[in-house]
């Protein structure tokens, strides 16, 4: 594979509960700001495949959905579409997949989108409940599962880099 | 991540490792794997015998979360160990007056507590708990 690849367009929504919107509606306005977002635009069509990226649609409240769903939301039902799922390292996969469908010289336009539905459970279940976060040991031992949870996780890392390297909250 | 049930099996396969501590030490790296491994994490080697944790260490990290999972009441304070001898044990600080008294660096040793009440049953395990400086 000697292809190289460029990002042409980037489109966000502003983070947060969100209680008002759905996952398709996050969707499609993260998908029109990236079309936006295109130096001289772009024609839709041209995206021949898309990677979705879900941390864990059915734990907390979105249910898990088919990648073929994005088909759908972006109005694109003629492309395929992969659903990626893969804790925290989700959406750098997600990004890492749809580069190597560019590279690999199979498609010249593709998409890479991610979306979580996280409060539609209560903070308990969703933000809680979310997150293996320790890896292989964590995942693995019954009494580790105890009282942690993924923002537990990640802040245990925060304490210890803010010890190791001065950094300041 | 979902806690397990009380009366999951997980309880069962881990017993050696929650409640004897028994992990792995490669004689190849010298890598202490815990839980139980047949492989070593660090290196691939097959070359491995048991090993028992010991019960004291220093924090290596820890957190205050004043918003547990169900079944606690808030503030709970997670830590990582770092235990006398080599590995890692996660787990909760028992016994603090304020959950700012533990820092990295902190002397813990392990104590054994419930864990948890969860669907009526009870859950062991170690905690963790400050000792005093000499």
């Amino acid at each position: 594979m000697r292809g190289k690849v460029a990002v042409i367009g980037v489109g966000m929504i502003k983070f947060g509960e969100l209680f008002d919107k759905s996952l398709e509606t996050m969707v499609q306005e993260a998908y029109l700001n990236c079309l936006n977002n295109v130096d001289k635009g772009i024609d839709p069509k041209e995206i021949k495949a898309a990677w979705f990226g879900q941390w864990s649609g059915g734990f907390i409240g979105q249910g898990a959905q088919s990648g073929q769903s994005l088909a759908s939301f972006i109005g694109n039902r003629d492309i395929p579409v992969t659903r990626l799922e893969n804790a925290c390292p989700t959406g750098g996969d997600t990004f890492r997949h749809a580069c190597l469908g560019v590279a690999s010289g199979l498609y010249d336009v593709v998409l890479a989108l991610g979306a979580e539905k996280m409060r539609d459970k209560p903070a308990a279940e969703s933000l809680g409940g979310a997150g293996g976060g320790g890896g292989a040991e964590t995942g693995n031992h019954p009494a580790w599962m105890i009282g942690q949870g993924g923002p537990a996780i990640q802040a245990l890392h925060a304490t210890r880099q803010i010890y190791e390297l001065g950094h300041t909250m | 991540m979902t806690q397990p049930a009380p009366a999951s099996p997980v309880y069962w396969r881990f017993n050696p490792e929650v409640f004897r501590l028994i992990g792995i030490k490669c004689n190849d790296c010298g890598h202490i794997s815990y839980p139980r491994t047949m492989i070593c994490h660090e290196c691939g080697s097959l070359n491995l015998e048991e090993y028992k944790l010991a019960k004291k260490g220093t924090v290596h990290t820890y957190c205050v979360n004043w918003a547990p999972p169900p079944n606690f009441e808030p503030p709970i304070t997670p830590v990582i160990v770092d235990l006398e001898g080599g590995g890692r044990y996660q787990g909760l600080m028992t016994e603090t007056a304020t959950p700012e008294d533990v820092k990295v660096n902190s002397k813990v040793e392990m104590v054994l507590r419930k864990l948890i009440t969860d669907r009526g049953l009870n859950v062991y395990g170690y905690k963790f708990r400050l000792v005093e400086e000499d």
